[in-house]
């Protein structure tokens, strides 16, 4: 015990256990941020508790590959933080480190503004997962609130009140990166994606809502190069195309998401564009439900408020979705909820969608009926739950074999239930 | 040769006499007090010297039953001698440099005696908004030269200068003209006569005496001699017979022009001068003014319609907002945004928690006139002497005195109450226990407590409050919990007006589905009951940054500049930097 301490004169507390969850049971565990144990990734694997008012970055740089650092929630950390690869780092503990609540005690990093808040900055060799901390207040080019690369992935973080001056308001994530479990709100992109950019890697299980790319594209997330979007909400973002989200280049796949009362911002051109969602690239789109988002143009432009299929993006395919209730300027106007030339619509239900296609099922659109008893007969529409009822159409109407892969609806629940998979990001479960 | 140089002479003699002539278009100390109506051009600059639109309107911005958007120093702690303001002097000059050259005998008695007293009432109104602020000030009757000894003379003692204060006060009620006389033309309530001077001296002499009361001054004059002059003076206000309540309590604040039978003297504001106030963009805008919400204390304290105490009802403390505002004292809904709130558009208003704190949005000032909601081109009237208050200082002032009959009751307090639509206003026999335990726990007589009821209701946001508090010594009441409406549960959308539109949401964090106008919980708001309650609006305050009272701040700080001039002036206790 002697020893331990006299080598982490700062730090130390007991050798030999781990209390960090993550299964290693040789790590040292320590307390007290600051100091201690030499320079950059060269110290020893270990358990490290930061309270406020520490250098959580000088913990950072000190501990090894391995390591992880656990951070007392409810208190902030200001300034522009570094990842180190393979050092993990776990906020939302209270002040002696025995119980960790990331939901309600986040752990605050402050970017006050003066750059990147989370920044990874190279492609890592080792797993490395932030969780459980609320990144705020960023401002760079790309990725304001945080920049994600290979092998980091961000956990059950609130990324919001960040602000790029291209692109990635809230969140940039490259090829191999993840964020999962987190909220992603009110994040500005001056060009594209105001909440999320994605080069690649993974986005799920996340809420993004609020974000803004006002002067360009996708105001919830712009993604490319085979970026995967599954589980996801996007609500409340506005842009001037694809108010949701915009695909650009070669896409990806976006399954089970939700894709709701996003807005077109009367800023940038807006042309050939969706407010719900528009591919400039080929993308897959499974299960998704695209529904009450908010365009500003006339009935008779070229832009839809649902979903636009445009250059670059005709060739997506899109498979088991609701797209319904997505409304003009005047309003809602049933058979214009898509637009744009397509080749791939298989198996969707569209409000007033062409009758004689066989791949779509056409669905009324009844305002005065309301839309709870009109098809699609989702919970309730008018306060924005799109979930479906028992007696909805368009349950067990989808196709499995292409849900295969994302075997989980937008709530986490079975993605097939009963007889065949439902239409939609939700899953009526029997 | 003789012959030119008595031209010569004669032509320097009249250059030398047009050389010394005064411009016509200017007025000289030789010309400015020849005739009544230089008399008269020169007292009107003295009206620029009472409060404008705004002070009234938004006078109440300081006090306890009232929540701003943020918090100030002053209330903070952090408020020094370096903040402070207000000793400026100059329309004093005037007042005094007039009284020192207006006495032409060429100019009848009465009309000098007049534009005197006019001065004299100024000079009052002058000094009686210094004392307030700074307790002891310099008193200066002449107009003093640039190289004046007393310009850097110590304060006199605020005893002396309430004296003199009275003394022009008393001058100027005895020989003000009064719009009954025939001399005096007022047609907008504008004009200052002798009852505009008898209403203010009753508001001095009610502020002096009971400051001197519950501070514990007991200089002469002693408190009662100043409540008995304030006491005398309304009851001449009440005897003259000139004034009546006006019918409708709510109009008398968004007229274009004043109510004659209740406005003593109004702020009036004209399109044709291009003179505008913005009280409707004051009250209305997220951004121009200060969000300002009446407490939900002080909500409690309006009475039900039938006279009875709100307080006494069952559950009134968990009461939504819709259901704690009907049945109540008619003057709520003519001071906040209730149900029943519809404009000259057509629709129903209601709260706006955008522009206002705590939900309670006052309504009191704002004009049906929605196209005056975000523009300063308003000219409705503002009162600033109502006949209410003159009941209200009668009342306050005998209740003081222990003078108040049942007929005083009669005549003031129930007057009002049944001018507002309340159906019964007897005299109370026990404290209201509400009103004593939340707000003046040192005050057992049932009486007095329902006037200062009465005059926080009657006189709300009309900048009245914060004197009150201070005259009352109840400075700990600034500190009172800025508490607004009760939230049955987060994320509950809440139709306020009962319209059957959602009008607010209270969450923790922004929820998408929510379709109606969120507030978000966390640092400026919280529930009491965290996920339920009572709104309660934190402002600016943090943990070690909380607002404070300290008996210091019935004083204001001399500003540290004017003391560096002159430090012979000394400064206010507990201010010393």
């Amino acid at each position: 015990m002697m020893l331990c301490a006299m080598a982490f004169p700062l730090v130390f507390v007991s050798c030999g256990k781990d209390n960090s969850g993550n299964g290693d049971s040789n790590k040292k565990e320590n307390t007290g941020g600051s100091g201690g144990n030499g320079g950059n990734q060269g110290g020893d694997v270990v358990t490290v508790n930061v309270k406020a008012g520490e250098d959580l970055q000088a913990v950072l740089d000190a501990a090894a590959p391995g390591s992880l650092v656990r951070v007392q929630g409810g208190v902030t950390f200001k300034g522009c933080f570094k990842m180190r690869d393979g050092v993990s780092m776990s906020g939302g503990w209270n002040a002696t480190f025995t119980e960790a609540d990331a939901e309600d005690n986040k752990t605050v990093l402050d970017g006050e503004g003066n750059g990147r808040t989370l920044d990874q900055n190279i492609d890592f060799e080792n797993v490395t997962v932030v969780t459980g901390f609320e990144i705020k207040n960023g401002k760079e080019e790309n990725g304001a609130g945080a920049y994600i690369k290979k092998n980091g992935v961000l956990d059950a973080c609130y990324i919001h009140d960040n602000a790029a001056m291209n692109n990635g308001g809230g969140i940039r994530i490259n090829a191999g990166g993840i964020c999962r479990n987190s909220e992603i709100t009110n994040n500005t992109a001056n060009n594209n994606g105001g909440g999320v950019y994605m080069y690649g890697g993974t986005l799920e299980n996340c809420e993004v809502t609020f974000n803004k790319a006002d002067n360009n594209c996708g105001g919830g997330a712009q993604l490319q190069d085979a970026a995967v979007i599954t589980g996801c909400t996007f609500a409340r973002n506005s842009a001037s195309n694809g108010g949701g989200i915009r695909v650009y280049g070669n896409g990806g796949v976006i399954a089970n998401c939700l894709i709701a009362a996003n807005t077109k911002s009367d800023k940038g051109t807006g042309k050939l564009a969706g407010t719900g969602l528009t591919t400039n690239g080929n993308c897959t789109i499974i299960n998704c439900t695209i529904v009450a988002n908010q365009g500003n143009d006339d009935v008779d432009s070229q832009n839809s408020p649902g979903l636009y299929f445009g250059n670059g993006g005709s060739d997506s395919p899109v498979y088991n979705c609701i797209i319904w209730g997505n409304k003009y300027l005047e309003g809602i106007t049933t058979g214009r909820q898509i637009k744009g030339t397509r080749v791939g619509l298989v198996n969707n239900a569209v409000a007033g969608g062409d009758e004689t296609d066989p791949d779509v099922i056409v669905l009324s659109y009844d305002e005065t009926d309301g839309e709870e008893t009109a098809d699609p007969k989702f919970v309730s529409a008018k306060n924005n739950i799109f979930r479906l009822k028992n007696d909805s159409p368009l349950i067990d109407k989808g196709m499995d074999d292409i849900v295969l892969a994302f075997p989980k609806d937008l709530d986490g629940n079975a993605r097939v239930s009963g007889e065949h998979v439902d239409l939609g990001c939700f899953e009526v479960q029997k | 040769m003789k012959k030119t140089v008595f031209l010569l002479a004669v032509i320097l003699a009249a250059s030398c006499s047009m050389l010394e002539q005064n411009p016509v278009d200017k007025l000289f100390e030789e010309n400015a007090f020849e005739t009544e109506a230089d008399l008269q051009l020169y007292t009107n600059s003295f009206y620029s010297m009472l409060p404008s639109a705004y002070t009234i309107f938004y006078g109440d911005h300081l006090s306890d039953y009232l929540a701003p958007i943020a918090i100030g120093k002053f209330l903070l702690g952090s408020y020094t001698a370096q903040d402070s303001g207000g000793w400026s002097w100059g329309s004093l000059r005037n007042v005094n440099y007039f009284l020192a050259h207006y006495d032409n005998p060429a100019i009848p008695q009465e009309a000098r005696e007049h534009y005197a007293a006019l001065a004299r009432f100024m000079r009052a109104f002058f000094y009686f908004d210094k004392v307030k602020r700074f307790g002891d000030v310099p008193w200066y009757d002449r107009p003093l030269a640039y190289d004046d000894p007393d310009l850097y003379k110590a304060r006199d003692s605020r005893q002396m200068v309430m004296n003199k204060v009275l003394e022009d006060l008393d001058y100027a009620c005895g020989h003000l003209r009064t719009r009954d006389g025939g001399l005096l033309s007022d047609s907008d309530c504008s004009v200052v006569d002798r009852y505009v001077a008898l209403a203010f001296k009753s508001r001095v002499c009610l502020f002096e005496g009971t400051f001197r009361k519950y501070h514990g001054i007991t200089a002469e004059p002693s408190a009662d001699k100043w409540l008995a002059q304030a006491d005398s003076a309304a009851a001449k206000v009440i005897k003259s017979g000139l004034f009546s309540l006006a019918q409708d309590y709510g109009s008398l604040f968004v007229s274009q022009a004043a109510d004659k039978n209740e406005t003593l003297l109004a702020i009036v504001y004209s399109k044709e001068l291009q003179v505008y106030h913005a009280a409707n963009w004051y009250y209305t805008s997220p951004s121009y003014g200060e969000c300002l919400g009446m407490t939900h204390q002080f909500v409690n304290t309006y009475l039900n319609a039938d006279g009875t105490p709100f307080t006494d009802t069952a559950g009134y403390d968990t009461m939504e907002f819709q259901d704690e505002v009907k049945g109540r004292d008619p003057r709520l809904a003519a001071t906040i945004r209730c149900g029943t709130y519809v404009r000259s558009d057509g629709r129903q208003y209601s709260p706006d928690f955008g522009a206002c704190t705590t939900g309670y949005q006052i309504r009191k000032w704002v004009s049906d006139d929605t196209s005056m909601d975000s523009r300063s081109m308003q000219t409705t009237a503002i009162p600033w002497i109502r006949y209410a208050e003159v009941l209200l200082n009668y009342a306050e002032a005998r209740a003081e005195l222990g003078r108040l009959t049942s007929d005083d009751w009669d005549l003031t307090v129930k007057a009002l109450r049944l001018r507002a639509g309340i159906v019964s206003a007897p005299m109370p026999a026990v404290a209201d226990n509400y009103l004593k335990n939340t707000y003046f726990p040192d005050i057992a007589d049932p009486v007095l407590l329902e006037i200062r009821r009465e005059r926080g209701i009657e006189l709300f946001a009309e900048n009245f409050r914060f004197d009150d508090i201070r005259r009352w010594k109840r400075g700990e009441l600034m500190t009172m919990e800025y508490q607004g409406i009760y939230v049955p549960s987060t994320d509950l959308p809440l139709d306020l007006d009962g319209d059957g539109n959602e009008d607010v949401a209270f969450v923790k964090k922004t929820s998408w589905q929510v379709n109606t106008y969120q507030v978000m919980l966390g640092s400026k708001y919280v529930l009491s009951g965290n996920t339920y309650g009572r709104l309660i609006y934190k402002a600016n305050t943090t943990e070690s940054v909380q607002r404070i009272w300290d008996d210091k701040m019935y004083l204001y700080p001399v500003p540290y500049d004017d003391f560096v001039v002159n430090p012979a002036l000394g400064q206010n206790p507990g201010w010393e930097m």
